[in-house]
């Protein structure tokens, strides 16, 4: 893990949500090598709190709120300690999101909500519960983690496509509505990226015709690194996009490409 | 010139097409703040001599080829004139392009041939001539210039125009998708209304304020583009930063597209 000697993103303050692993911890050693202060925002505590030593171990602030995106209340709180701690809140990465691959004869009403109240709802609440502060210092970054599945239909992933996909069009309303404020709404869509994710739906990487069938799909015919989203995410909070808003960006090694 | 302390494209060899000026020289600069050295492939000989100074007084290496991207023996030269200087190519930016603004049934061949094969044909020559290069290196970034007006059609009269940058993101695609395998990744930035020496071309500058303003209304931003802008994003696309990242396109665009 090298340490930038530029912090390109020296004096911000990024939220951080589903930080505690996976692509989100990926974006927030990322951003604390860029010199951002970090509020990693995440339901498990004991993963978190790792995410907060390697932080430390860069040299970067962090403090750890645990956060429930299905909860306006928890947001509410996340929101205000952020700013508790930091002052203010520059960026938000909505990264927090779960996953199901379930035949849609076989899935149900519950399963439908819970994944909606994560990836979808969840993406709009937190962005609400921290937009009155962009709006009052003019100025935000604001990254959505969606997902190919926004793009393309991936098999027995109809529940999980939906909320990624609505994900996708919020994100350029949201550009839109909140340009003349210069806060900044892009999407990042990660292809097959190696996470516990795909252990959570029982679809581990390591598993040797899993990641035959995978590979069958991506032309540059390598799972990707969240290091490879964190240069993505990197980009989009920094001042190197500062022309760029609404835009989905498909870091898939050419996966929606053909 | 230290804006940056990381030189992050260091020991980076970067082609820039019509580098001379506009977004091709905002690229140029930016890639040699960040440690490059830039080869100015363009047909204006003065300006971009004066670019290449520049990059030299930053302390970084430049030097200018006179290269007419509609000429398959300029290219082949462009290129070999890269790997006799620096023995490779890390980074090709296929930025040169022109313009017209004519009516569909006021168009002729000439204007037609003219625009495609700079814009289209031009950059499709440039890409098959670095991808060897690029394969026994390993490694390679191709950055395609397109623009707004190839996905979408704020203004009449850009039948040529649109067709020919609608034809470099489909390219970037295609071809992204053929070299990738190789680690070469070849990417998209398609700018909406940047200011640009282009638009005193085609006759509508920007010095006029109801041609600008004509623009910074249909922005969401409310204001046009730089070309320090444009050279940010082609930064990203040139950077490690993107090395999983295949035939994409990003919109440089103030949020043009998103409504």
């Amino acid at each position: 893990m090298q340490n930038n000697k530029d912090k390109r993103l020296k004096g911000k303050v990024a939220i951080v949500t589903g930080a505690a692993r996976g692509i989100g911890k990926g974006i927030a050693l990322r951003y604390a090598q860029e010199g951002a202060d970090l509020v990693i925002a995440d339901l498990r505590q004991e993963e978190a709190k790792q995410t907060l030593e390697e932080i430390k171990q860069l040299g970067g602030k962090a403090v750890f709120v645990k956060t429930d995106v299905t909860s306006e209340g928890s947001l509410k709180n996340m929101a205000d300690e952020s700013v508790k701690a930091f002052g203010k809140i520059d960026i938000l990465v909505n990264n927090a999101g779960i996953s199901l691959m379930r035949k849609i004869t076989e899935a149900k009403i519950e399963d439908w909500d819970k994944l909606n109240n994560v990836n979808l709802k969840g993406v709009w609440m937190s962005t609400k519960a921290v937009v009155d502060n962009m709006i009052k210092n003019k100025y935000g970054k604001i990254i959505n983690i969606s997902s190919i599945s926004g793009i393309v239909g991936y098999k027995w992933e109809s529940i999980y496509c939906s909320t990624k996909g609505g994900v996708i069009n919020m994100t350029r309303e949201l550009a839109v509505e909140l340009a003349p404020y210069n806060i900044y709404v892009n999407c990042i869509c990660p292809g097959i990226i190696d996470t516990p994710l795909y252990i959570d739906i029982n679809f581990p990487l390591d598993d040797k015709d899993n990641l035959e069938y995978t590979l069958k799909a991506i032309p540059m015919k390598k799972i990707g690194k969240p290091v490879d989203i964190a240069g993505a995410a990197f980009f989009f909070a920094s001042d190197d996009s500062s022309f760029v808003t609404g835009q989905i960006l498909a870091v898939d090694g050419g996966y929606t490409s053909i | 010139m230290n804006k940056f302390k990381d030189k992050r494209l260091k020991g980076k060899v970067a082609i820039v097409t019509g580098a001379a000026r506009g977004i091709g020289e905002g690229i140029a600069i930016r890639f040699a703040e960040e440690g490059a050295d830039l080869v100015i492939a363009d047909i204006k000989v003065k300006e971009a001599e004066a670019i290449a100074k520049r990059i030299k007084d930053m302390g970084q290496d430049a030097m200018f080829l006179k290269t007419d991207v509609s000429k398959e023996d300029e290219i082949k030269n462009m290129v070999a004139a890269t790997i006799k200087a620096y023995g490779k190519v890390d980074i090709l930016v296929n930025n040169a392009g022109v313009a017209v603004a004519t009516p569909i049934e006021d168009c002729t061949i000439e204007q037609y041939d003219y625009v495609h094969n700079t814009d289209l044909r031009g950059l499709w020559m440039c890409i098959r001539e670095v991808i060897k290069p690029m394969k026994s290196q390993g490694k390679g970034k191709i950055i395609n210039i397109a623009s707004t007006s190839g996905a979408i059609a704020p203004f009449a009269n850009q039948t040529i125009y649109c067709a020919a940058k609608g034809g470099v993101i489909q390219l970037t695609r295609s071809v992204g998708v053929e070299v990738c395998r190789y680690n070469i990744n070849v990417n998209c930035i398609a700018p909406s209304f940047i200011d640009t020496p282009i638009y005193e071309e085609i006759n509508f500058s920007l010095r006029v304020p109801e041609n600008l303003k004509s623009l910074t209304d249909i922005e969401p931003m409310g204001r046009v583009g730089t070309i320090e802008e444009c050279g940010a994003a082609a930064f990203f696309l040139a950077s490690d930063d993107s090395d999983y990242i295949v035939g994409q396109t990003i919109f440089v665009d103030g949020g043009l597209m998103s409504w």
